[in-house]
């Protein structure tokens, strides 16, 4: 409608051709208003259109979803209105998922898998069940092993009955051994003391990496 | 007459001569024995874990791994766990902290998910078979542990042999998630009396 207008006035400016300056000023300043009322509306149409042009695609989507969840995909068993009678099996780019046999089977393999991490993390505690020190200052015959069977550190605390400690032993490699050392501690008297070896097991050189301890009863006597 | 005191005669003659030379040999030998103390030398593993499948058709749904037990000693030697909680327990670190309860506290296949999701009865037996000596065969719950005062001897293995625990676990059936959890056993072990 706008677009006519502007026509029009054109049209007019055109036969005010031959008219005076004044005519011809009065003319220029209309077309130049035009023009201006013009380029302000160009915007506003676009904006117009987009707005629309969004309206239409909400719609779509709106409409959309309705008709496919009432195609089948309601879960809730609930009787609900179908725009299909017959829902389209769909087709899938891959059936690499699909496998046969029931949902629920016997796991023999998860049972053998949890067999081979025990196995695995199998640790071993090697010692003398009677070490002998021929004085409280003197080396005594501890045969403590880590051995080459094992993937773990290991560092043996000896502890009285009592809870006091004897020895500590350093961190053992696997293949390492001590067969004789001399007790940590020097507040034991001459006498026979039973004791727990306390094998403690690491992954790694971090104590962090601690793995669990076993132990074994042992009778340490000093001269 | 005759014959038979002269057997007799030579006989007392021989008789003496023996004598006399088993005095003439006799000689003291002093024998020193030195035996070592025995190497406690047995191996079991650091590390066992179990899975709970709730869908799993029942006698399926727990799944633990035998946990070998080895003597390498050529001498017998007891296995046992030491009194004290610390010897069988839930770990700190665990990520799900159960209640350890006992088996007859819950009817364990009614239990909904907040039940299910808060009580565990885990304990640990022998399996019958290697043993020199099966001593106790009953499971030991962790719940049982704490309360104990002395050490419990599962049995006693033969030098360069080994026998298998397992263990025993009554658990609910509804979990809205998955779940995971550690427990910590220190085996003891001693030469056998």
């Amino acid at each position: 409608m706008r677009m006519k207008e502007y026509q029009d006035d054109s049209s007019i400016h055109e036969i005010d051709g031959d008219s005076s300056d004044k005519e011809i000023r009065i003319a220029t300043k209309k077309e130049e208003r035009n023009l201006l009322e013009h380029k302000s509306r160009k915007p506003f149409l676009f904006i117009l259109a987009g707005l629309c042009c969004l309206v239409v695609l909400i719609a779509v989507v709106i409409v959309g979803g309705n008709s496919k969840s009432d195609s089948g995909e309601n879960t809730s068993g609930q009787d609900v209105t179908t725009n299909e009678e017959n829902p389209e099996i769909r087709s899938f780019a891959s059936s690499e998922a699909i496998q046969e046999g029931d949902l629920i089977t016997t796991d023999n393999e998860e049972q053998e898998r949890l067999n081979a991490l025990a196995e695995e993390s199998r640790v071993y505690c090697i010692i003398s069940s009677a070490p002998y020190f021929q004085s409280i200052d003197g080396k005594g015959s501890l045969f403590i092993s880590n051995p080459k069977e094992s993937n773990y550190y290991t560092q043996v605390v000896i502890k009285t009955d009592d809870n006091k400690e004897m020895y500590v032993s350093p961190l053992l490699a696997p293949t390492e051994k001590i067969e004789y050392d001399y007790l940590t501690s020097k507040n034991f008297k001459q006498g026979s003391y039973h004791c727990f070896a306390y094998f403690n097991y690491y992954a790694s050189e971090e104590s962090s990496s601690y793995l669990g301890s076993m132990s074994a009863e042992i009778n340490v006597e000093i001269d | 007459m005759s014959k038979r005191k002269i057997f007799t005669v030579i006989t007392l003659i021989i008789s003496c001569l023996m004598s006399n030379t088993a005095y003439a040999s006799k000689s003291v030998t002093t024998i020193n024995g030195c035996i070592n103390p025995t190497f406690i030398n047995v191996s079991a593993p650091a590390k066992v874990i179990f899975s709970i499948d709730p869908n799993a058709t029942k006698g399926d749904q727990f799944i633990s791994p035998l946990i070998v037990i080895e003597n390498h000693s050529n001498a017998p030697v007891k296995v046992k766990i030491e009194k004290g909680l610390e010897n069988f327990t839930q770990s700190h670190g665990s990520k799900w902290k159960p209640l350890d309860v006992l088996p007859k506290e819950y009817r364990w296949d009614v239990l909904g998910t907040k039940e299910s999701e808060s009580y565990l009865a885990l304990g640990m037996k022998a399996v019958p078979g290697n043993w020199q000596k099966l001593i106790r065969e009953e499971t030991l719950y962790v719940k049982e542990q704490n309360d104990r005062t002395e050490s419990i001897v599962f049995g006693e293995l033969n030098g360069n042999s080994s026998a298998q625990m397992v263990l025993v676990c009554n658990y609910g059936l509804s979990f809205s998630e998955k779940k995971e959890c550690d427990y910590k056993i220190v085996w003891s072990f001693s030469l056998a009396d």
